[in-house]
């Protein structure tokens, strides 16, 4: 029961969160460039709901538009690191032997290397930039996902249909792609979503570093790196952006601990 | 005794594996660090002894070779940016990293037990809902923030520390673990809410196993059965997940460090990287994977000394 | 302090990084065992501690020097400012920018400017113990010479005859002395990397990569009067928000800030500061080779489309002096103030001169900023709005400093560049990189008539007649809109309340002598 609400709250905040951003993109409150010295480092009020900041600059405009940046990166690197577990998980689980010996000792390599690093070791080898996030953040994800994937796969290659299909003469292409991908995609959706949530908590860390997007584009993890050396005097600076990655991480662990709950229940 | 040899043999596997990851993501790039270091004035003669000197002309399989060994003898060379040994760089600040990671290992322990019980002392009631509520809250906010939330609430506002007032421990030990303890909360708390989630289900699970129901029939109170019993059992399958909580701590003290200017191994990392210093970052990212590793493998081989009814995965 | 400079071209900085390798981190500590009295200053300090107190001030920097070879001509500015307190020259500046003799005991100028004689100063010791000659700073400036140092190429003979410095130029040249600050090192001496020995007012007792450098007094200090502290501690700290945390919580006693809105947040009980200028010029610099910007039209119209008044005021608090030239205003002789509103931002006319130019509908701009320069990522801030407006879409490409140093300033392959400049108190040292052929001519500037003016003012003897040449030098730069300068940067120096007798000179240095603690 607790769970349904859970899941309830979470897609209502990420719905509002989602909504908001999408809205960025065709009206923001104030421009999120525009600079003002008259009006710097004012405390949140009616006119300037989260306050501004040491150019003067409309601290919510800036939030909204950064969430399209965020997300954007977020979903990109799930949708890279979902199609390459899938493509390895798939193929370790199905064929088995020393492929999926090969393919599962290399992930777990690549998921010793604990949390940041990995996306640390990229971001030093590539250049600075939209594109590197992504890819620093998707090898994260593939590792997870050829692992809930394989496991998967084991399971659905055990049931008669499959064993059917390959008495019929059925191409094991064929039987991957048609019989067994399809009934894996509704167990992967609470993984999903539980990366993504992980992904908006990295590509923060990463911009908080400086490591991932660039400014002047607004990024949260960045404003709150900056709004640092403010915080005796506007504290809200930092506090904005920081509430609002955890209520985006909150709503999306609310979702996806909601569906693998629907999805075992 | 076979599975735990199964077990050091997989780690070395691994080991061996992760090296020859970052050495190859190291090496795979275009472009000749002796010229790099050079920039654009080098001649051709300067070049060639560069090249000689920093060993890149020679196999790859040679150069991973020597790199491997130095990770062991400490041969390292020189890092491009501060011209000082590699090792020494390193050596500097692991003590500092080490405390940290090790005053928030205690303190996830410290938060979480406690939490855990009181949690599934009553399933659903109004501590388990708080508890689990808080558990969400802590595995979604970032360490850096709460890190910032602490300088500005306990540090600016409160001034219970004074932030950036780091003490090296050479100087005062004391001081140096004090300074560390906010920090170290910082990287406590998602590991906290992890390790609360994961022992309040097994204590639940363990509350409605068979000798539970024979120990209150005996007239024992609850909390004798929780912590007598039910915790007994439900602590193996939580320190499976020590091993998840080095690498947490270990990730989250590369940020802390630069949330609370702390001179560690993270910090170190992070400009090596902003600097480009290759040689540095490679090996600093091995040698914090390796820790990783070798630390998980400890757990699992302990278990299974505990415990040989564990299987090992 | 954070601010780059160069003295010199194409000393690649990376060249002595590589070839000093110390055996370890804690072996590069600058005490000499072969020296006559080895490492009096540290012990002498450390058993000082017994009976009184050190009296040492610990120094907050976020960049950490390229190098502590003081005849390493690729070092930054913030490194050079740590070195000025470890080495000397002939001569040497004083608060008000006036040259004073330093390791010489004065300095005789003949034949109109081609010959220079300095009687050494007798009794100078090395931090080593040796008794300084004139043969060290003979072999200290011939190595200078070869570096590449700026102005040193002018030399002809260098000799030394008994006690004293005979130097020779190829032409004559009245502005010569301010190139004789380089530090003197010991003849022969040749692991200054590693440790470094000079005649200042300290010595360098140890460099921890990433943490400190270590300065104590030295005793035998020509200038018996000075230092005053007895150790000073530069601690490196990774950027600025670092930085003031360190100051706040008390572990550094002092620091170069830059930021005014961090100023606002020290208490002022605790700490004074001196407003200071920077002694360099902040510049959008503009590659004059690369496709719109090689038109004049296109610079003219950026020019127009930046406002000066708008930087300062935005991102740094009002805090600034503009400047339309290379030449830092501190220089008044020389800086030529006309030029500084040469172009009012004028939104209309840089649109019309853009359309002139082809370019109506703008054009993608990048700003490539070494990322750790706080104030030039927000100038940039600030610049890529105003560039809106005309229409060019302007972005910041973020590198590291390394990078900034290979691609922008060593290899030019960029568009534009926000950096600060800094020269010496000799004028040429900020025009002399605009020449065409110059090595470290690094916005590729190609302008005959330019060329003529410099040489024409670097050549006479005449001050009214150099005053003149490099005022049209510096038109020449302003009306071709070279770059756009904009300004020289206030800074703060602060310091904790027990701390007093900090002075500020018209350069880019920070000099620890003269401060005492109470």
């Amino acid at each position: 029961m607790v769970k349904k609400k859970d899941l309830r709250i979470g897609i209502i905040i990420a719905s509002v969160i989602i909504l908001l951003s999408i809205i960025s993109v065709f009206y923001l409150p104030y421009d999120i460039n525009e600079m003002n010295t008259q009006e710097r480092f004012l405390p949140p009020s009616f006119t300037h709901w989260f306050g501004t900041d040491n150019f003067g600059r409309d601290i919510f405009s800036r939030v909204i538009a950064g969430a399209k940046y965020t997300l954007s990166v977020a979903f990109a690197s799930v949708f890279i690191g979902v199609t390459l577990g899938a493509l390895l998980g798939l193929t370790a689980g199905y064929f088995g032997g020393i492929v999926s010996e090969i393919v599962m000792r290399v992930m777990d390599a690549l998921n010793s290397f604990p949390g940041i690093l990995l996306s640390l070791m990229m971001v030093a080898l590539l250049k600075n930039g939209q594109f590197t996030v992504i890819l620093a953040l998707s090898i994260l994800f593939v590792p997870f996902f050829t692992r809930i994937i394989r496991s998967g796969t084991l399971q659905q290659k055990s049931r008669d249909y499959v064993k059917i299909a390959q008495l019929q003469g059925v191409s094991s292409f064929r039987i991957i792609l048609v019989h067994i991908f399809p009934n894996l995609i509704p167990s992967l959706f609470s993984a999903v979503v539980i990366g993504f949530s992980n992904a908006i908590l990295s590509e923060a860390s990463l911009s908080y570093l400086g490591l991932g997007i660039q400014p002047p584009l607004p990024s949260w993890g960045r404003m709150l790196s900056e709004s640092q050396t403010f915080l005796l005097n506007a504290p809200w600076c930092a506090l904005a952006p920081g509430i609002v990655i955890v209520l985006t991480i909150v709503s999306f662990q609310l979702i996806g601990g909601g569906l693998s709950h629907e999805a075992s229940a | 005794m076979k599975a735990i040899l199964k077990r050091i043999g997989i780690t070395v596997l691994t080991l061996l594996l992760v090296s020859l990851l970052a050495f190859t993501a190291f090496h795979i790039l275009p472009g000749d660090p002796a010229s790099l270091i050079l920039g654009t004035e080098g001649t051709p003669e300067q070049l060639e002894a560069l090249r000689e000197e920093l060993g890149v002309n020679r196999p790859l399989w040679q150069q991973y070779f020597s790199w491997i060994s130095g990770l062991f003898t400490g041969q390292l060379g020189n890092s491009i940016r501060y011209h000082t040994p590699i090792t020494a760089l390193i050596a500097d600040r692991l003590p500092i990293t080490f405390t940290l990671s090790v005053l928030a290992i205690i303190l996830v322990l410290i938060i979480s037990f406690p939490l855990a019980l009181l949690a599934a002392r009553k399933e659903n009631g109004i501590i388990d809902k708080v508890v689990s509520a808080g558990n969400i809250l802590g595995m979604s906010t970032p360490d850096f923030f709460t890190g910032i939330v602490f300088i500005w609430l306990f540090g600016l506002v409160l001034k219970w520390f004074t932030p950036g007032k780091y003490i090296g421990y050479q100087e005062n030990i004391g001081e140096f673990v004090q300074y560390l303890i906010f920090p170290a909360l910082a990287i406590a708390i998602p590991a906290s809410a992890m390790v609360t989630h994961f022992l309040r289900s097994s204590l639940i699970q363990e509350l409605q196993a068979d000798y539970v129901r024979t120990a209150y029939s005996r007239g024992a109170s609850k909390g004798w059965v929780l912590t007598r019993h039910a915790l007994k059992n439900a602590m193996l399958p939580a320190v499976t997940m020590l091993g998840i909580i080095v690498g947490s701590v270990f990730s989250g003290s590369i940020i802390i460090e630069k949330v609370f200017t702390i001179p560690g191994v993270g910090q170190l990392l992070i400009s090596s990287i902003t600097s480009r210093d290759l040689p540095l970052v490679q090996t600093l990212v091995v040698y914090i994977a390796g820790i990783v590793v070798i630390a998980n493998s400890l757990v699992d081989i302990v278990i299974q000394i505990i415990d040989p009814r564990i299987r090992i995965k | 302090m954070k601010k780059l400079s160069f003295i010199l071209v194409f000393a690649t900085l990376f060249t002595l990084v590589l070839t000093a390798c110390s055996p370890s981190a804690q072996e590069s500590k600058a005490s000499t065992p072969e020296s006559e009295k080895p490492s009096s200053q540290a012990e002498t300090v450390s058993s000082d501690t017994t009976t009184e107190e050190v009296k040492e001030l610990r120094w907050g920097s976020t960049t950490e020097p390229v190098t502590l070879d003081p005849l390493n001509a690729g070092n930054s500015a913030d490194g050079r400012s740590i070195l000025f307190n470890v080495f000397e020259g002939l001569v040497k500046p004083d608060t008000d920018g006036n040259l004073q003799p330093a390791l010489a005991e004065s300095y005789q100028v003949e034949e109109g400017g081609l010959k220079y004689t300095f009687p050494i100063r007798t009794g100078v010791k090395f931090h080593n113990g040796a008794t300084l000659t004139a043969e060290d700073v003979v072999y200290s400036l011939e190595i200078a010479k070869e570096q590449g140092f700026t102005g040193l190429d002018q030399i002809d003979t260098i000799i030394a005859d008994g006690n004293t410095v005979v130097i020779t130029l190829t032409a004559p040249d009245t502005y010569f002395l301010p190139f004789l600050t380089v530090g003197v090192v010991p003849k022969d001496y040749t692991d200054r990397e590693n440790k470094p020995i000079g005649t200042g007012p300290f010595s360098l007792e140890s460099y921890t990569p990433q943490q400190n450098i270590v300065l104590v007094k030295n005793k035998d200090y020509w200038n018996t009067e000075l230092p005053k502290l007895d150790k000073v501690t530069i601690q490196f700290v990774s950027d600025t928000n670092a930085l003031l945390t360190a100051v706040q919580g008390g572990n550094i006693d002092g620091a170069s800030i830059i930021d005014y809105s961090q100023l606002q947040q020290l208490d002022a009980n605790e700490y004074s500061y001196i407003e200071s200028q920077s002694a360099s010029v902040q510049l959008l610099a503009l590659n004059n080779s690369y496709g719109p910007l090689a038109d004049v039209k296109v610079r003219q119209a950026i020019s127009y489309a930046v406002d000066k008044t708008e930087i300062i005021d935005t991102a740094f608090y009002g805090f600034g002096t503009p400047s339309g030239t290379p030449i830092i205003p501190g220089l008044k002789t020389y800086f030529n103030s006309e030029v500084t509103d040469a172009y009012q931002a004028d939104i209309d006319k840089a649109k019309q001169l853009l359309t002139e130019a082809g370019y109506g509908d703008g054009f993608d701009l990048e700003i490539t900023v070494s990322s750790n320069y706080t104030m030039h990522l927000d100038t940039a801030q600030v610049i890529i709005n105003q560039l809106a407006k005309i229409g060019v879409n302007a972005t910041i490409a973020q590198v590291d400093w390394a990078t900034w140093l290979e691609q922008v300033y060593s290899g030019r392959q960029y568009q534009s560049t926000i950096i600060s400049i800094d020269g010496n108190l000799a004028p040429s040292s900020f025009l002399s990189r605009y020449r065409s052929d110059a090595k470290n001519n690094f916005i590729n500037f190609s302008n005959a008539e330019f060329d003529t003016q410099f040489d024409i003012g670097s050549a006479t003897l005449e001050e009214s007649e150099r005053i003149e040449a490099y005022n049209k030098a510096q038109q020449i730069l302003s009306d071709n809109a070279a770059s756009v300068y904009i300004q020289d940067i206030n800074s703060f120096n602060v310091l904790r309340k027990d701390f007093s007798g900090a002075v500020d000179y018209p350069l880019y240095v920070f000099d620890f002598s003269t401060i005492t603690k109470n």
